[in-house]
């Protein structure tokens, strides 16, 4: 576990601040507390389109564009309001995973846990209510509600102790916790390497079906995409323990990357389709590269 | 199919530890990774390989196994019997003649150079492929008879060591060729020498010469030879014969040595090609209990050091046997019992036998003719005092005067007989030579003889004319002069050189005596004691004296190379070509034996497991 000195520590700070100022100048136009929302029916103000997934409210629907169209879509009406904004954090076993070659790097747990406190610090300096939830296989503990940059501290403080947690990934689990607690909808940051063997496309459209913005950050170490063995293997999965027997060779290997992509590929696809933001973030990648692309593709702040 | 080394049968046990590493190697190495599902379905993908992947562990193993055995079977060394009846003969000729110790301007002999030339074909020997060993110095010898055996030939080839001797190379072809005839399949000489033979002669099988040598400058000693001088028994005369094989003119001291102590030392110039003799008179004769060697050096430094030096024995002075037949004469036996060079023996007129003479180098009648004595029978070697085998004519001459003394006579030599006065002469007339014998008069009083010696062949005799005790010669120095020069020349002493061997001559061992195999050539080792001794005949093949042992005191036998043959080095060598790859048989059916074959067969394997392995096709 890496502690506040090494993680978050004052270059990380001067970093989030420097991060703010470019948002602040990449998103001109912003008014303090005055965000415009998606949420449907609060304001007369069209916005946009988008189409029809279940739980979205009938009287939203456009007829005439169905008319037309013979497909079902939804206005969207601008709704000026603080945003909930909601991070879930993976801590499976799978996100703490080092490479062999690399056992002094920093996980990809740590990674998210930096772009978590970037991405919360941009919030609260936005008066934008930030709450965070750890989880692995079931939910394992929750920030609470935060507002202004004041509660940066309480942020810090919570990723820093995360709980211990070996576990797999289920992120079922932990987006059915949050959509029967949350009263209020809005925008939800996933941060995993989503290596679900139950899939992450129920959780996802759980999510979205819960009426919440969701954005997808899928952390990975490069030596997941593109592992570099060679001669016979014996394979322990870090999170059940399930073992295998390889041997490494140039065609296994391509199959390997065969498969990881095509997963990757249909995960991207899945959220292209149901309006989720997806954004892949490597291990080597500068987390402010990562904030910034995740703010302008996840397009965070309008 | 004939295995030559079985032995190697035994390395298949190490299949089972082969079995054992290969289990061990399997284990694999553990790592931990994020999750399983991506690593299941690219297997999934594959599961159709399941099938070989499960007996690849099989098949990888089975590779090394084979690989192995292949090893194996290499090491065994097959052959195919047809190919050992079939297969190509060679017999090796290996030069050993003095000529090969040459040492060449890169500081190696000839003999090291063709030694290593010989061991490169002898690397060549198989199954199908069988060497014999010929090795010239004076005639051939079979060393090694054909074999196929590496190792056997190589051993032998160690124990090969240059001679002395020279000899004809004709005889070695000659007998290789004999050899090769009983063979089956194709033949061949290989012949390494100093130089290609001018003629070789005519073989039916296939001569490849090897000519290690360079043409050399050389001088050498080419005979040395000593001879006592019969005029002065107590030295001899040795003589030297020096000769330049070079091309430039040669400056160079002759030391002369006595066992190791200098005699002489000559300085010589020798031009280019020119041969010299030299003699050394009065060298003294040693002792009889003394070793006799003589040695010649030239201090001159050469391609060849073994003809720089000769060996030689001295004559060593002789001990007469006499036997004194005579009444009784004081002053005769007295003389003889002091002469050191003799050893008489007495005996009356009535106890002498003729038989006795066979044993006595001179017989001494005094006063006395054995009855039935005729000059012409009887053999030995006489001196007659006051009586004559000849007869006489006349009245006894009264007083007779010592006028003539032939003063190059041996037996009257350095002897001063005038004013000797003798009361009376018996009037003997110098005989007629006749039937081979030869007269002289040494010692004459005018006309009257008055010491006749004759002369046929070998044996001599000498007769008197007066009465000894009737003069006063026993009392002057000239008596014992006078009988001791007249028997040392009756005693049969020639003027002979001593003998000298060739190295590789047969010298034949008298009975009761023998040689010590081994030569010596320095001065500081006595004897040849701890040598296991040879007898009958001998055959020396080193340069140096022999020591010869039995009945009687220590004799020794000094044996040389001297032969122009073997000095003149300036004959260039023909071609410094490496050993020739020979092909097994006269046929084309394998041109590898099959050991090399498996080899390759293993070698291929190892190559394609390494490239299987690397593309985790195998374990």
């Amino acid at each position: 576990m890496s502690t506040r000195a090494s993680l978050f520590d004052s270059a990380f700070l001067a970093k989030l601040e420097q991060l703010h100022l470019l948002t602040k100048r990449i998103f001109r136009g912003e008014r303090r507390a005055e965000r415009r929302s998606r949420q449907t029916g609060a304001s007369l103000e069209f916005a946009d389109y988008r189409e029809y997934t279940p739980g979205d409210e009938p009287r939203s629907i456009d007829w005439n564009a169905y008319g037309r169209l013979e497909r079902l879509f939804v206005k969207l009406h601008e709704q000026e309001q603080d945003l909930p904004v909601t991070f879930l954090v993976d801590c499976s076993a799978s996100m703490r995973w080092l490479p062999e070659e690399k056992p002094d790097a920093l996980s990809k747990f740590d990674h998210a846990r930096r772009l978590c406190a970037a991405l919360a610090y941009i919030a609260l300096a936005n008066l934008d209510r930030v709450d965070i939830h750890f989880f692995a296989a079931s939910s394992l503990g929750e920030l609470g509600v935060a507002r202004g940059k004041a509660q940066f501290h309480s942020v810090l403080k919570f990723l820093d102790a995360p709980p211990d947690a070996d576990g797999p990934t289920r992120l079922l689990n932990a987006v059915k916790s949050l959509t029967q607690r949350a009263r209020r909808r809005g925008l939800v940051f996933v941060l995993s390497d989503l290596f679900d063997p139950r899939g992450c496309e129920e959780p996802l459209s759980l999510l979205r079906h819960s009426q919440f913005d969701v954005h997808v950050l899928q952390i990975l170490a490069p030596e997941e995409l593109a592992p570099v063995l060679a001669g016979d293997l014996n394979l322990h999965e870090i999170e059940d323990g399930t073992v295998m027997d390889i041997t490494a060779n140039d065609k296994l290997l391509r199959r390997y990357r065969e498969e990881i992509t095509k997963f990757n590929d249909a995960l991207e696809s899945f959220c292209l389709r149901r309006g989720i933001a997806f954004a892949q973030v490597m291990t080597d990648e500068p987390f402010e590269n990562v904030v910034l692309r995740a703010l302008r593709d996840g397009v965070m702040i309008r | 199919m004939t295995w030559l080394q079985p032995w190697s049968a035994w390395f298949l046990a190490g299949v089972p530890v082969i079995v054992l590493l290969y289990f061990l190697r399997l284990k694999r190495r553990p790592l931990t990774v994020s999750t399983l599902m991506f690593w299941q379905r690219a297997m999934q993908e594959s599961g159709h390989r399941a099938f070989f992947q499960k007996f690849r562990h099989l098949f990888s193993l089975l590779l090394h196994l084979l690989i192995f055995l292949l090893l194996l079977g290499a090491l065994a060394r097959p052959v195919f019997d047809r190919g050992i009846l079939e297969g190509s003969a060679t017999v090796l000729i290996l030069d050993t003649r003095a000529r090969m110790q040459a040492v060449e301007p890169g500081g190696h002999t000839r003999f090291e150079t063709a030694l290593q030339l010989a061991q490169d074909y002898a690397r060549q020997a198989g199954g199908a492929r069988e060497f014999a060993l010929l090795t010239l110095a004076a005639a051939p010898t079979v060393a090694v008879p054909f074999t196929g055996d590496e190792k056997l030939l190589r051993s032998a080839l160690t124990h090969v060591s240059p001679t002395d001797a020279t000899g004809g190379i004709a005889s070695a072809i000659t007998l290789a060729d004999a050899l090769l005839a009983a063979r089956k399949g194709s033949h061949r000489i290989v012949l390494i020498t100093a130089s290609a033979p001018d003629a070789p002669p005519k073989t039916a099988s296939e001569l490849i010469t090897h000519a290690v040598g360079t043409s050399l400058d050389n001088v050498a000693i080419t005979r040395f030879a000593t001879r006592p001088l019969p005029a002065n028994p107590e030295t001899s005369e040795v003589l030297l014969e020096t000769q330049n094989f070079g091309r430039t003119p040669v400056h160079t001291d002759v030391e002369l040595a006595f066992d190791g102590r200098p005699l002489e030392v000559k300085p010589l110039t020798l031009a280019p090609g020119e041969r010299r003799l030299d003699v050394f008179t009065s060298v003294p004769r040693p002792a009889l209990s003394a070793r006799v060697w003589l040695t010649a050096k030239l201090t001159a430094t050469d391609a060849l050091p073994l003809d720089n030096i000769a060996y030689a024995t001295l004559p060593p002075a002789r001990l007469n046997r006499v036997l004194l037949v005579s009444k009784g004469n004081t002053f005769l036996e007295k003389l003889l019992g002091v002469d050191a060079a003799v050893k008489f023996q007495f005996v009356t007129p009535d106890a002498y036998q003729p038989v006795m003479n066979e044993k006595f180098g001179a017989v001494i009648f005094d006063g006395f003719v054995p009855a039935g004595f005729d000059l012409e029978k009887s053999a030995g070697n006489f001196l007659f005092l006051n009586a004559m085998p000849f007869g006489s004519k006349g009245t006894p001459i009264d007083q007779p005067v010592v006028t003539d003394v032939d003063a190059a006579h041996p037996a009257t030599r350095l002897v001063s007989l005038h004013n000797v006065t003798i009361l009376h002469a018996k009037p003997i007339e110098l005989p007629a030579a006749h039937d081979g014998w030869t007269f002289t008069a040494p010692l004459r009083s005018a006309e009257h003889p008055l010491l006749i010696t004759g002369e046929r062949g070998r044996q001599r005799i000498a007769a008197l004319a007066f009465d000894v005790l009737e003069s006063d010669l026993p009392l002057r120095v000239a008596f014992p002069l006078l009988i001791h020069s007249t028997v040392q020349w009756l005693a049969g002493e020639r003027a002979d050189s001593s003998p000298v061997f060739a190295a590789g001559d047969v010298v034949q061992i008298p009975p009761g005596k023998s040689v010590a195999p081994t030569p010596l050539t320095s001065s500081l080792v006595r004897t040849a004691e701890g040598q296991t001794s040879v007898t009958g005949f001998f055959q020396p093949l080193r340069n140096g004296f022999y020591q010869v042992t039995g009945d009687g005191p220590v004799g020794w036998i000094a044996v040389n190379t001297f032969s122009a043959a073997e000095s003149d080095l300036r004959v260039a060598g023909g071609s410094n070509a490496p050993a020739a790859s020979l092909p097994f048989s006269a046929g084309a059916f394998h041109r590898w034996p099959p050991w090399q074959w498996l080899a390759l067969a293993a070698l291929v394997l190892i190559v394609a497991e390494w490239w299987l392995f690397h593309r985790r096709k195998t374990e």
